[in-house]
């Protein structure tokens, strides 16, 4: 700037410098330094140049600001000051609309999955590991109702079973749930520790912790042993396992689901874990996508049965779908559903639900209550485990279609 | 109403309209800033002007990072909200296509710049936009003076060049 260089060479008292000539302009002269704000002051008066300059910038100021204003907000009521304290004296609070999920549910969630890896290595060392698995079948039980006294080879379901497990045509809901098998009887190894770095989509940052593992008979194990799901860890993840079995990844990517599933009862306690935030990229141990919504939602109830966000759908949306509606059903008490409804191009509506296990005695399983609405005649209906719950899907579509569509629900 | 609540009355707006230069959208604007009070409430800091939009930043931050999902579904949103909007649909489009003009002027800008120029507009003082952005107390007024300037450049360009497409 040329005009700066002059006025720098004119006198032998420094100019005003952009940055001062701003300053003065925004009454902060004197926040950088009391002499140097007299001394600038008195060049002013005397400095013809600098004072041109301070008019220049001057309207360079105003410009800005004038720029800066069109896009202020609309002026807007503020909200009542009580209710940000009411806010701020619950430990709930309402989350922003994006919310993320509590710090107790994400402790639970990297547990859960650190549990689901450890206890993988536990099986493997033991010695538990059923690596076979079969192709799928159509309408196969899910996997929740495997049954107990059956040979574990012979029982096991593959997970695109359990992906694409079909409800009866009557209309009734798969089996009856039945016992839980149990616990496998190994010694404990509590106390364990072991370190995971996990990569939360929802969070879009990586979480390193370390967790103890809670003792080893606490643990349902059984059906996953039975679903051949359990797999030995190893670096290498995409490697293909033994012939007729999937590749290692997929192994872990069904037993985290299998096992988040197998832990609802046992949830581990989040004291038990340590952990630390920070932001990095994936380290692709597997795990299944989470769900934008709120882990938290079914101990909320002010947000049952409320229409909700479209970007809390995401994870159950069919890309390129018109989304029509988003709301938070309740189907049982403390039981919501993520309700979400697509146009077709056909001009008909795909409707996904997203249900979690339940937890407790709540008064009916959400799947099984979800389930056993009678299809309308030419309706197609398609239950697939989904993050740590299930969706259900129905469509007036043929079976193969409404599969392939669901295949894409939550594709970013 | 005590001093909290006082502050609130007076950091709100400002603390609204720094964060809508960031994830611009006014609703969400105003969900992060009593997302940040609710946070302030909860810690009381000492210095609470500088805890809010320390607190705020971070919250747009994170915002950023879903940004492009949200992109993504853009369409869904618009297809699926009512948004509040002027009664007049074409004083709503001058609005709307103005804001973006800023937007994008905002974006020429680099990072350091446009922060500290959104927190003196959000109205901090030189010595706490040093303290929140670790630049020395004199040079702020360097930063921004060549934000401003590259801000009131750029927004011309883009007016310039919005004209005369047409």
């Amino acid at each position: 700037m040329s005009q700066g260089a002059d006025r720098t060479t004119q006198r032998a008292q420094p100019h005003l410098t952009e940055g001062e000539l701003h300053a003065l302009l925004d009454g902060a002269l004197d926040q950088l330094g009391k002499a140097r704000a007299v001394e600038a002051r008195d060049h002013l008066r005397e400095c013809t140049l600098c004072r041109d300059a301070l008019s220049a910038e001057e309207r360079v100021r105003a410009q800005a600001d004038e720029v800066l204003a069109l896009s202020a907000p609309r002026v807007a009521e503020i909200p009542p000051f009580e209710m940000l304290v009411a806010r701020a004296g619950s430990n709930s609070g309402a989350p922003p609309r994006a919310a993320r999920l509590s710090r107790a549910a994400r402790l639970g969630w990297a547990a859960s999955i650190v549990i689901a890896l450890g206890a993988g290595w536990l099986a493997h060392e033991l010695g538990l590991h059923t690596p076979a698995l079969q192709e799928p079948t159509r309408g196969t039980p899910l996997v929740r109702d495997l049954p107990t006294e059956a040979p574990r080879a012979a029982m096991a379901p593959s997970m695109s079973d359990v992906e694409a497990a079909q409800v009866p045509e009557s209309g009734e809901p798969a089996a009856a749930a039945q016992e839980a098998p149990a616990p496998v009887a190994v010694e404990p190894d509590a106390g364990r520790e072991i370190s995971v770095l996990l990569n939360l989509p929802v969070h879009e940052r990586t979480i390193a912790t370390t967790v103890s593992l809670p003792p080893v008979s606490e643990l349902s194990l059984e059906p996953l042993l039975a679903a051949g799901a359990i797999g030995e860890q190893s670096e290498g993840r995409n490697e293909a396992g033994p012939e007729g079995t999937p590749p290692r990844a997929e192994l872990e990517r069904r037993g985290v689901m299998l096992l988040q599933r197998a832990l609802t009862s046992v949830p581990p306690a989040p004291a038990e874990v340590g952990i630390q935030e920070s932001v990095g990229g994936s380290v692709g141990v597997g795990v299944p996508p989470l769900f934008t919504g709120r882990a938290d939602m079914d101990r909320d109830a002010e947000a049952v049965n409320r229409i909700a966000e479209p970007d809390e759908a995401l994870d159950l949306a069919v890309p390129g779908l018109e989304v029509l509606r988003v709301e938070w059903l309740a189907i049982a008490p403390r039981q919501p559903s993520l309700r979400v409804l697509q146009r077709l191009p056909s001009g008909d509506t795909l409707e996904a639900r997203f249900v979690r296990a339940p937890v407790g005695d709540v008064g009916g399983d959400p799947l099984a209550l979800l389930t056993s609405v009678p299809l309308e005649a030419g309706w197609s209906q398609v239950v697939k485990a989904h993050g740590d719950g299930w969706l259900v899907a129905r469509a007036p579509l043929a079976q193969e279609e409404l599969e392939v569509l669901v295949e894409r629900a939550g594709a970013r | 109403m005590n001093d909290w609540g006082c502050l609130y009355s007076s950091i709100f707006p400002d603390l609204v309209r720094f964060l809508h230069r960031k994830v611009w959208d006014e609703e969400r604007a105003r969900d992060l800033a009593q997302e940040a009070f609710v946070r302030a409430l909860r810690e009381r800091p000492d210095k609470p002007r500088p805890f809010l939009f320390a607190v705020a930043a971070n919250l747009a931050r994170d915002e950023a990072r879903t940004m492009i999902r949200r992109k993504r579904h853009l369409a869904l949103i618009q297809g699926g909200l009512t948004v509040e909007t002027s009664t007049d649909p074409e004083t709503e489009l001058i609005r709307a296509e103005r804001a973006q003009r800023v937007r994008e002027a905002l974006e020429c800008l680099s990072e350091r710049d446009r922060e500290v120029l959104l927190l003196w507009d959000g109205g901090m003082s030189y010595a706490e936009i040093a303290a929140e952005t670790g630049l020395a107390p004199g040079a702020v007024g360097t930063t921004l003076a060549r934000a401003r300037k590259r801000l009131a450049e750029t927004y011309g360009h883009g007016a310039r060049d919005h004209v005369a497409r047409g």
